[in-house]
């Protein structure tokens, strides 16, 4: 059995309902998806059709009610939670629509926090040191200069700027992006994308010695975020997901 | 309103909190004065129950004509104002029970009639039942517990037999069958501790032993029939006691004055018939004797008569007679004459009779010369001009008689005629003067009857105590003149032809002696007993203060708590307050609001804790109940005097207090809102973390750090330069400085920058729980600093504890090297310290030698209020200790304050007998009873009357550390005699160490003799310890209470973590999706509250170890560690139950919810 490529992503059969009160709420139903090591994806459709909660789990925050979730060829379903805490904070990473740093720390303490998570400053290759990577990632987030600086002191754009830097840290495998540029003016929106995807082909690079790199799987409403990305999906109200026309 | 009532109906919970918090601090606040009402309140009702409708009392060491009362009930400016007076003989003593061998000391025996009881509206009888054997007495519920009897069971009184004579004196007795008086009881009732059965006139919330008797049969037993040493008197208006218009205590001096008779000064006028001589050299005339029943004239009386017979052209001769035990010719082998009459007086003044002289010339004597009569020439065989020596006894402290002698020149003979034959020159020594023979003389004073000659019968049988000796009255004043005086009597005789008879002289002295005389002087000054007895009932301490401050950091914490429930409640509805702000409202609006809001659920909590401020200040008055009970003498009735007395201003006033205090509070976290933009608030930020207020608050705590460091610094290089007293409070204000410096340097901490996370695992969470301190570092801060502030409390109160017991023999300690001390309610006149004294007072042989070679000093005691935290009451008039000049000089103790003047002596006790100025008499006292019960100080003087009825100055000149006398204050004994000459006898004493192993059973043993005198003893470090009870109970109540404020601030800081934690949810929810797992961030807000907990509790403890340093290692600290090792140890163990609950709420917020809410 050969090992697929870092950051393929398997779903088969997955469904996931909700309780309401005393209903059951289904949002997403029999999705089936595979996306490839190092692939660009975007999710796009209407409000309330489940497309963040199929990026939840993807991301091992949520778990299926129903189907399989394999990513990097793991199969999801049986990982305690200290196992899927372990997974998220080495094999995923996650920008929000909210920066979501914390008050308390600087730019640069923000950006290591899943390092520190990991139990382990040096980096997962061991070739950095945490920090260096930390620094070299909010340079290359155009932040080199607010390193000590804390959310309070940045702007909007910056501190989502952060929000992307810290969830590179880890060089994730998967990269999970829901509405990243929701909150940011159509400028400053075009920044961050820019820099999602410069991430992007700059992992690629770094991929480990397997073949393939960061995966991005990205949520969004913006029509001009989503017409970046090579490969489209689209839930519908059913939720169902299906292949959007290029 | 109806938004308002909405808003906190939406937002109930934190409401409740607010209300429940603020309902605390009203609890605590109002709870605290009620403990000090109740405190008065109990005070004034035992006050009242105590005296019935006793208004006045008039209150005589001696005793005077039981028909006194009815003379003043017979005046009608009198009864105008007050019902009949009720006789009393009022005496303590003590009472044990032949049954069960029980024995009580200090039982106040008194003997009443029927209008008595009526006092107490009681009809309780004490006449003799019809088949009844003995005398029936009617104890109370205390006394009978003691003895353990009933009714029916037989009871021996035993008391201090009056005696006209002073004890001291050469004809007083001290014999210890003459001094105790012993009563053989029936108990015919037991009266409850309560009522008449509480009957005392003493200002103490203690129990009192009584016993009632009937007056006739007690004054029948005392030999005072007919007379009485106490009367009482109702007023006929309850109203006058409490108002300052009429006067009623004038209304009965004024009568008093009228109605008071020669007698009841104890003198007695006699009209005596003078003989004339044979040669009608001088007539037989009638003169008015004056004498005293105490055998010599009080010198002030002296003085006032002779005043009086000087203004009056009337003639006086004072006469000064004593007893010669032997009288012999110097240089001759003849027999000596033995006791003999000596009289001093004036030979020149032949109104009063005149004398023969027989050999040598009349004149009047000089000093060193001595005129005998005709049979004493013959007898002795002596010639003018030959040297006579005369031997007599002079009266030392402790009934010792010193044998004195003097020798004077016999300068003439004058026969057994006129004034040398008038028997009535020799006062009625008791013993003596009544006796057939001289054979059955039986003296006060040792006479060896083999001395006494057949001849001296037969002089006994033809003059009876006719003096035989003449001296000069100013040699015999000089030589016999003790405190009591020296003239046993004044003749006078009208001069001139306005003379007129003896009877009318003597009918002029009686009606006018009493105008001339004080009746203070004769103890007879009526005294406003309900009056004072209000008065003390105040309390010498302010318990509504004291137990305010013991709840100041109650109150503190409560309405912290309650400000901080309030701002995360308004925090937690910034952007509600942005949303408002940014649709148009005014912003003092918005904030009027929520002013009202939380005015209105402080308005609540403050209704709420009014209700359970009565609920607190009952269990803090059963608290002090049960921890006073055996201290203070509340064993069998505690609970019935300390009550709860509720007055609703007192109550509504602290409720206004404290909702002022939460409204001021709550006016403080509105007020922070103001300084937020809108987009913050709708940001949902509550703090302003620019970088200007940042530098703002680090700019105040370097501020605070640069005043607070250095005061510590220099407050204890200070306590290095100044005495041991000034640097214990040097050392708390370096502790308190300290723990500021400290909370200031924490807060620096807080805003410093973080280093970078450079760890992991543990360590990695410390570093964030230190990170996440930051984050709210006011509120960290705030919960800290209560934390450190109540730890400081408990440990600095805490530690104050004493140990006695290790170092009474340590003449430095506040035993001052004594073992034990006692109180005898009966005066002892025999020395304890030597064998004679303890064989007179009928100590084995054994029991003898266990107090053979100690230390023991007997000190005189002028009864007055207990002056130790031990009374409640405030004193009015403190008892006095007389210093014998041997304790003055054997010193000890150790002195907590001197005067000036004191300060270089090796021996400060020597302050006592420093001249300070007429009537100022220097006095030494206990550090705390003087500062906080008699509110004195060094330097101040405690105004006082002395026996006279004459102003004295008390000054405090030395007060002692700790020590066995905090009940009282001690001054020299000679000043003591000197303002207090009745004062005879001994009731205190201390006893110093023995041989080795012999210290247990001296309390036994003194107690085992000298029980039926009310002899009490007890072992020095339990009479401290028993001082220290109140002491303790206030510091195991402000411990308490510092302990409760130390658990709301925990609870406040649980509060915080919790409200931090809900705040987070997003940032926690985060670190879970970035792979941080449960455990961790579970431990994570463990290590923050911990942090914070363990930082103010280790500051507060340093900083409160420091503060009482000097008194760790004063070598009497009994620091109870392991109780403050728990106190400390369960605030950190519910901080951490609170952080662990805490942290299954950060371990249960569900990643999505929380990053969903947020976003």
């Amino acid at each position: 059995m050969t090992m697929p490529e870092r950051g393929t992503v398997q779903l088969t059969g997955v469904g996931k309902d909700f309780e309401v009160g005393d209903q059951r709420l289904r949002v997403l139903d029999a999705v089936d998806l595979h996306v490839g090591g190092g692939e660009a994806v975007v999710i796009t459709g209407p409000s309330g059709t489940g497309k963040s909660t199929l990026l939840h789990l993807l991301g091992a925050l949520e778990r299926p009610t129903r189907g399989r979730i394999e990513v990097n060829g793991r199969d999801l379903d049986p990982l305690g939670d200290a196992e899927l805490a372990e997974f998220r904070n080495r094999e995923v990473g996650f920008v929000f629509q909210d920066h979501h740093l914390l008050p308390q720390f600087t730019v640069l303490q923000n950006v290591l926090l899943p390092s520190l998570a990991a139990k382990n400053m040096a980096g997962t290759d061991g070739s950095e040191s945490a920090q260096e990577r930390g620094r070299r990632l909010l340079q290359a987030v155009g932040l080199e200069e607010r390193l000590t600086h804390r959310p309070a002191q940045l702007s909007g754009g910056e501190r989502q700027r952060a929000a992307i830097a810290r969830s590179m840290i880890n060089r994730p495998s998967v990269l999970l992006c829901d509405e990243p540029t929701g909150n940011l003016d159509s400028a400053t929106a075009e920044r961050v994308a820019d820099l999602l995807f410069e991430l992007h082909a700059a992992n690629r690079g770094e991929g480990t010695s397997d073949s393939g790199g960061t995966t991005l799987i990205a949520v969004t409403h913006s029509p001009q975020l989503a017409e970046r990305f090579a490969r489209r999906l689209t839930v519908n109200a059913s939720g169902e997901l299906s292949e959007a026309a290029q | 309103m109806s938004e308002i009532l909405l808003t906190l109906r939406y937002y109930w919970r934190t409401s409740l909190a607010v209300v429940l918090a603020a309902a605390a601090t009203t609890a605590v606040l109002s709870g605290a004065l009620v403990v000090g009402d109740s405190m008065r309140g109990s005070l004034r009702a035992l006050a009242l129950e105590r005296l019935g409708s006793i208004d006045h009392a008039l209150l005589s060491e001696s005793f005077f004509r039981e028909q006194l009362g009815s003379d003043l009930a017979a005046d009608a400016r009198f009864t105008e104002r007050f019902l009949e007076p009720v006789p009393i003989v009022l005496l303590r003593g003590s009472a044990n029970s032949p049954d069960s061998r029980r024995r009580a000391a200090g039982v106040q025996i008194q003997g009443i009639n029927k209008q008595f009881s009526s006092l107490f509206e009681n009809d309780v009888s004490v006449e003799r039942g019809e088949d009844q054997r003995f005398a029936s007495v009617v104890i109370n519920q205390a006394l009978a517990s003691e003895l353990s009897v009933e009714v029916g069971s037989d009871v021996v009184l035993s008391l201090a037999r009056p005696s006209d004579v002073p004890r001291e004196s050469l004809m007083g007795s001290t014999d210890v069958s003459d001094v105790v008086q012993s009563l053989r009881t029936t108990v015919s009732a037991v009266l409850p501790d309560e009522g008449m059965g509480r009957f005392g006139l003493d200002a103490s919330q203690g129990v009192v032993l009584n016993a009632f008797v009937d007056l006739a049969v007690l004054q029948s037993s005392l030999d005072q029939p007919g007379r009485v040493n106490g009367l009482f008197v109702a007023a006929r208006d309850l109203v006058t006691e409490t108002t300052s218009n009429p006067d009623p205590q004038a209304v009965f001096s004024e009568v008093l004055d009228e109605v008071l008779l020669v007698e009841d000064f104890g003198l007695e006028l006699s009209v005596v018939e003078t003989r004339g001589l044979d040669d009608a050299v001088a007539e037989a005339a009638e003169v008015v004797a004056i004498e005293s029943r105490e055998i010599v004239l009080r010198p002030h009386i002296e003085e006032a008569l002779l005043a009086w017979a000087s203004e009056s052209g009337v003639e006086a001769l004072p006469i000064t007679s004593y007893l010669a035990n032997r009288t012999s010719v110097v240089g001759s082998d003849g027999e000596a004459l033995p006791y003999s009459t000596i009289t001093g007086l004036n030979l020149g003044q032949p109104a009063f009779g005149g004398m023969r002289w027989l050999m040598g010339s009349s004149h009047a004597l000089k000093d060193d010369e001595i005129v005998i009569n005709s049979w004493a020439a013959s007898d002795l065989d002596v010639q003018v001009g030959d040297a006579l020596k005369v031997e007599y006894w002079e009266v030392g402290d402790l009934e010792q008689l010193y044998p004195r002698e003097v020798t004077l020149e016999l300068s003439g003979v004058v026969a057994i005629e006129g004034l040398a034959a008038d028997a009535t020159l020799t006062p009625p020594f008791p013993g003596v003067h009544d006796a057939d023979d001289m054979a059955d003389w039986e003296p006060t004073f040792p006479v060896d009857l083999g001395l006494i000659r057949d001849r001296d019968e037969e002089y006994w049988d033809l003059y009876r105590a006719t003096p035989k000796l003449f001296v000069a009255p100013e040699l015999a004043r000089r030589l016999w003149s003790s405190r009591f005086g020296s003239t046993s009597s004044i003749r006078f005789r009208a001069t001139g032809t306005e003379g007129g008879s003896g009877g009318e002289l003597a009918a002029r002295l009686a009606g006018e002696l009493p105008g001339l005389l004080d009746p203070a002087l004769a103890g007879l000054a009526p005294l406003a007993v309900k009056r004072a007895a209000l008065s003390g009932a105040k309390g010498a301490t302010d318990f509504g203060g004291l137990f305010v401050g013991f709840s100041m950091f109650l109150i503190v914490s409560a309405a912290m708590l309650t400000a901080l429930f309030f701002r995360l409640g308004v925090e937690r509805r910034a952007r509600e307050v942005g949303v408002r702000l940014g649709v148009g409202f005014a912003p003092k609006k918005v904030l009027k609001t929520f002013l009202r809001e939380g005015l209105l659920l402080a308005g609540l909590g403050a209704g709420l804790g009014m209700v359970l401020a009565v609920v607190y200040a009952r269990a803090m008055i059963m608290n002090l109940a049960s921890r006073w009970s055996a201290a203070l003498g509340l064993e069998s009735n505690g609970a019935q005097f300390l009550e709860l007395h509720v007055v609703p201003v007192t109550l509504l006033l602290g409720g206004l207090a404290s909702f002022l205090i939460v409204a001021i509070t709550i006016w403080r976290s509105v007020k922070r809102l103001e300084k937020l933009s809108v987009v913050s608030l709708l940001r949902g930020e509550v703090s302003d973390h620019s970088e200007r207020a940042v530098l703002a608050k680090r700019a105040r705590s370097k501020r605070v750090l640069v005043i607070a460091a250095p005061v510590t610094v220099m407050a204890l290089v200070g306590s290095f330069f100044v005495d041991e007293s000034q640097a214990a409070p040097l050392f708390f204000v370096a502790g308190a400085a300290f723990l500021v410096a400290g909370l200031a340097l924490f807060a620096r901490l807080l805003q410093r920058e973080q280093p970078l996370i450079s760890t992991s695992g543990v360590s990695g969470q410390l570093g964030m729980a230190r990170a996440n301190a930051t984050l709210f570092a006011g509120r960290s801060l705030l919960a800290t600093g209560l934390v450190a502030a109540a730890a400081f409390v408990i440990v600095a109160v805490g530690a104050y504890g004493h140990r006695f017991g290790d170092h009474v023999e340590d003449k430095a300690s506040g035993a001052g090297g004594f073992v034990a001390m006692a109180h005898s309610d009966v005066p002892l006149y025999h020395d304890l310290g030597s064998d004679d004294g303890r064989f007179e007072l009928g100590f084995s042989g054994a029991d003898s030698e266990l107090l053979s070679g100690r230390e023991i000093f007997a000190l005189r005691e002028v009864p007055g209020d207990d002056v130790s935290c031990l009374n409640l009451y405030q004193p009015e008039k403190p008892r006095l200790l007389g210093v014998p000049s041997a304790l003055i000089e054997r010193g000890g103790f150790t002195f907590q304050q001197l005067a000036k003047e004191g300060k270089g002596l090796a021996n400060p006790w020597e302050l006592l007998q420093r001249d300070y100025g007429p009537d100022v008499v220097p006095a030494i006292g206990d550090f705390n009873s003087v500062m906080w019960i008699l509110k004195s100080g060094v330097g101040k003087d405690v105004e006082l009357e002395n026996e006279y009825g004459r102003p004295i100055k008390v000054r405090i000149v030395g007060l002692l550390r700790k020590s066995l006398f905090q009940r009282e204050l001690l001054i020299a004994e000679d000043q003591l005699l000197e303002h207090f000459p009745s004062r005879d006898g001994f009731q205190s004493f201390l006893f110093g160490p023995g041989g080795e192993g012999e210290t247990d059973g001296l309390v036994d043993v003194v107690e085992g003799q000298l029980g039926r005198l009310g002899f009490d003893a007890v072992g020095s470090a339990e009479q401290l310890q028993a001082f220290q009870a109140v002491e303790n109970t206030y510091l195991g109540t402000f411990r308490a209470l510092g302990g409760l404020g130390l658990l709301l601030g925990t609870l406040g800081l649980s509060v915080v973590l919790l409200r931090n934690v809900l705040e987070r949810t997003a940032e926690l929810a985060l670190l879970r999706a970035i792979g941080f797992k449960r455990r961790f961030l579970g431990g994570l807000v463990v290590a923050e509250n911990a942090l914070l907990l363990v930082c103010g509790l280790g500051l507060g403890t340093a900083a409160a170890l420091l503060a009482v340093a000097p008194h760790l290692t004063s070598g009497v600290a009994a620091v109870p560690w392991s109780a403050l090792a728990l106190t400390l140890g369960v605030v950190l163990a519910v901080g951490l139950l609170a952080s662990t609950m805490a942290a299954r709420a950060a371990m249960n917020v569900v990643v999505l919810t929380g990053l969903r809410r947020e976003g």
